[in-house]
């Protein structure tokens, strides 16, 4: 559906994004991770022509219309939900019936349309973002692009915001472009790509993505190392003092490792393998490069 | 386009203190007017009847001209907020282009520039009539200098302000042009009084212009009895004294010498603007 080919971005003597290359498929969700400054709101821009790229091409197939939903709220604070939800619906030049429409069908999937005379200067950040999202679907795109759309959001109003995407892509199956540095937030969506320092460092499911670069951890507190190494024979693992670390598949893996050991162990955790371990190991790696 | 316009002006409008910033400068005008411009002016001319209807009009005129330059000004305070806060980029993903945008932004402008400029002259007239029982007349000429001097204005300030990058860097133009559009535009002080430098300053700056030529056009009636009555050297230094006559060197500058000039600025502003928003 979006192809982005060899794309680069500089500002001044900054490279902001360098030579990156990218698919989106029709219907699936696709995470943009990245610390802040890594590149991901240049590329955005440049995917929805407000900026222009030194080099490369992106690709949106024919008739393929974008929603754009910004880091922050661009909606007017002084007007209601609705007021700007139908100016922004004028702006694609819609008619007055179908905006109509449209807002009301919108409003009423999100919960918000008891609210719809209310200041959007008055409404809670999950109501405004909720809003925005509406604003991004109003002319009815195939692919809503989203720049962290939740960063600022307590835990509830966050969980609300995906739920009405996974909604929303499930129930019209709209293609979901977005930015997070929620790096969690990006383990249930179809392909993530890494992003350091205008680079994709690192792309893929979320299940290749940890099976490639995060494994779960079984760590030991051990009473007496000399015995745990006797009993662990067969096991790779790595000892630091009285912790023991032993990389597992999954969970159920740990259970016989546990039954040998039971004996000289005062406490053990398990350290899921999850998307933030495989960008903390990526940030880590590049580091060390550097250094 | 209509949109954007109407979805400006309610802003502007709702925003009471924008709202207010942009008329200070007339209030301050007013204000000095009531404490002692009235008096100094008065003092300063030969005693005849309608004489405080004579300086009430010479300070409306300014304050008419000032109003199209502060409205406007003011106006564009919308223009920078949305440029600030990158409110424009969410049009920009519409099918607005950045041309449509910036358009919409100048029709606002003008339009709320003009639309506070007729309440004033209204406001003007309803005064005269209570006070001096006089009644004024809209004339073509009237609206054909209002227009003008606000389409001016706009342009002026919109080029001026699609520069600054920064909310402050707009209130402390806005601060600059406040307190200096009334020198300026010699309604503070009457040009004559002023170095023959400044003098020629004041000439040169286009606000001035509207402010000559809406005097010439509320003072018509009044200057024409004045002339009847006054020595000719002491009604021609009066007019030169308190600008309503503009005077270059030993030139006197006609009324048709400020319409080219407003026109002609006008009309270059135009070209820049066209030029400008070609580029966007």
């Amino acid at each position: 559906m979006l192809t982005v080919n060899h794309l680069s971005k500089s500002f001044g003597k900054v490279q902001a994004v360098k030579n990156v290359s990218f698919n989106v498929r029709k219907g699936s969700t696709f995470a943009f991770l990245g610390t802040n400054g890594s590149g991901k709101s240049t590329v955005i821009h440049m995917m929805i022509d407000l900026l222009k790229p030194d080099t490369g091409v992106i690709s949106i197939r024919d008739n393929v219309l974008l929603g754009v939903v910004f880091q922050s709220h661009r909606l007017d604070e002084e007007l209601s939900i609705e007021t700007n939800l139908m100016i922004r619906a004028k702006l694609y030049g819609m008619s007055t019936t179908n905006a109509k429409k449209n807002i009301k069908q919108l409003l009423e999937l999100t919960n918000l349309f008891s609210i719809r005379h209310r200041l959007y200067g008055n409404c809670s950040g999950g109501e405004k973002r909720k809003t925005d999202i509406i604003r991004a679907l109003i002319h009815r795109p195939d692919m809503l692009i989203l720049d962290e759309p939740t960063t600022g959001l307590d835990a509830e109003s966050r969980k609300e915001v995906w739920t009405l995407l996974q909604r929303l892509q499930r129930e019209q199956g709209l293609t979901i472009f977005l930015t997070t540095h929620y790096i969690e937030e990006a383990a249930h969506v179809d392909y993530v790509v890494m992003m350091h320092e205008g680079e994709i460092k690192v792309e893929g499911t979320p299940d290749e993505l940890r099976n490639r670069y995060a494994k779960t951890t079984l760590i030991l507190d051990v009473n007496n190392s000399e015995e745990v190494k006797q009993v662990l024979q067969d096991q790779v693992y790595e000892i630091n003092e009285n912790k023991v670390y032993i990389n597992i598949e999954s969970n159920k893996e740990a259970i016989p490792i546990l039954r040998k050991v039971e004996k000289n162990i005062i406490n053990f955790s398990i350290k899921e393998a999850n998307l933030e371990r495989v960008f903390l190991q990526i940030t880590d790696q590049i580091k060390n490069e550097v250094i | 386009m209509m949109t954007l316009i109407k979805r400006h002006t309610i802003l502007f409008l709702k925003d009471k203190t924008s709202v207010f910033f942009s008329l200070l400068s007339v209030f301050i005008i007013i204000v000095l007017y009531l404490l002692f411009l009235s008096e100094n002016i008065a003092a300063n001319l030969p005693k005849f009847q309608g004489r405080a209807q004579f300086v009430f009009l010479w300070m409306f005129a300014g304050i008419v001209a000032v109003t199209t330059a502060t409205a406007t000004l003011g106006a564009l305070g919308k223009y920078m907020e949305d440029k600030v806060s990158k409110k424009s980029e969410d049009f920009l993903i519409t099918k607005i282009t950045p041309r449509t945008l910036a358009y919409s932004y100048m029709m606002y402008t003008f339009i709320i520039g003009l639309v506070f400029s007729v309440i004033l002259l209204l406001v003007g007239f309803i005064y005269m009539f209570i006070k001096y029982d006089t009644i004024l007349t809209i004339s073509l000429e009237l609206v054909v200098i209002v227009l003008l001097s606000t389409l001016m204005h706009m342009m002026i300030f919109y080029l001026i302000t699609s520069s600054f990058k920064t909310l402050s860097a707009f209130s402390g133009f806005s601060s600059i042009v406040g307190t200096l559009i009334g020198f300026l535009a010699g309604i503070y002080i009457p040009i004559g009084v002023l170095p023959v430098f400044l003098q020629k300053i004041i000439t040169i700056f286009p606000t001035t212009q509207s402010a000559v030529l809406l005097k010439n056009v509320f003072m018509s009636d009044i200057l024409s009895s004045m002339s009847k009555f006054m020595p000719k050297e002491v009604y021609q230094e009066t007019l030169v004294m308190l600008g309503i006559q503009l005077q270059w060197n030993d030139e006197i500058l006609s009324s048709a010498f400020s319409y080219v000039y407003l026109t002609g600025f006008t009309f270059l502003l135009l070209v820049f603007v066209i030029v400008k928003n070609k580029k966007t």
